[in-house]
């Protein structure tokens, strides 16, 4: 059980290093959606970009240990998704809060915690 | 508690990030065997071939989403009984009981501890169902 256990840290060990390279990526995805979401002809579609990209990094980052990162793109997918699926866009206080949110990411993915393991 | 053993699994999961670590934790820890659909059309395609003991179905895909897939696996004779765990992070009391209306035998809740998921995913198909 003691060398399962060290098995699995150690693999885990790599995939979290995997994740933490490409985590870089993600939130300059999530920060490049949020400004076309600003700019661009068609902000719906980068919308939905916006709320798939929070999805996805609340659904992995606590298990790769950024509980805070989790927690923050959790607050940002529950406040895009009913403007999104309502076919909208947000208002200027929406707008602010996003800005704050996608702002909070960036510097939580800079502040590991435990992994869940 | 249910007779038949648990073996293989199909996970049924978009993200690659979530798959890795699924894999690393059912296969090394679990000591199962894993298949895995990057979407509800895939999952489609590879269960009646792969006829899983078991399917892990993440809820929010883009596409076709968990509870859709769950539909159509059930409209495929081979997998139409095949038991379904949700994953997901929307676990309050309504939204589990509304899993298990649509025929998952349980839920786990995202984000997981990645070293306790293969006996979270053993309790669960422990538990009596159909």
């Amino acid at each position: 059980m003691a060398d399962q256990k060290d098995d699995f840290e150690e693999s885990f060990a790599l995939l979290r290093q995997n994740y933490l390279q490409a985590m870089i990526g993600k939130i300059q995805e999530v920060e490049s959606a949020w400004n076309l979401v600003q700019k661009a002809d068609n902000p719906r579609e980068h919308l939905k970009t916006l709320y798939l990209l929070a999805h996805n990094l609340s659904g992995s980052g606590a298990i790769y240990g950024f509980s805070a990162l989790s927690d923050s793109a959790h607050q940002l997918e529950i406040l895009v998704k009913p403007i999104h699926e309502g076919g909208g866009l947000p208002d200027a206080a929406q707008a602010q809060q996003i800005h704050e949110l996608v702002g909070r990411i960036q510097a939580d993915s800079k502040v590991p915690s435990a992994p869940l393991a | 508690m249910t007779d038949q053993t648990l073996q293989k699994i199909l996970l049924v999961e978009d993200e690659p990030d979530i798959q890795a670590v699924v894999r690393l934790s059912l296969e090394a820890v679990g000591g199962f065997t894993l298949e895995v659909a990057s979407s509800g059309r895939e999952a489609l395609a590879k269960a009646p071939m792969f006829l899983p003991d078991l399917i892990l179905l993440d809820v929010m895909m883009p596409g076709m989403d968990g509870p859709t897939t769950l539909g159509e696996l059930r409209r495929l004779p081979t997998v139409a009984r095949t038991p379904i765990i949700f994953m997901t992070a929307k676990v309050q009391p309504a939204e589990v009981a509304h899993y298990k209306e649509l025929g998952a035998i349980g839920v786990i809740h995202k984000p997981f501890d990645p070293m306790a998921l293969s006996k979270a995913v053993t309790d669960i198909w422990e538990q009596p169902h159909g």
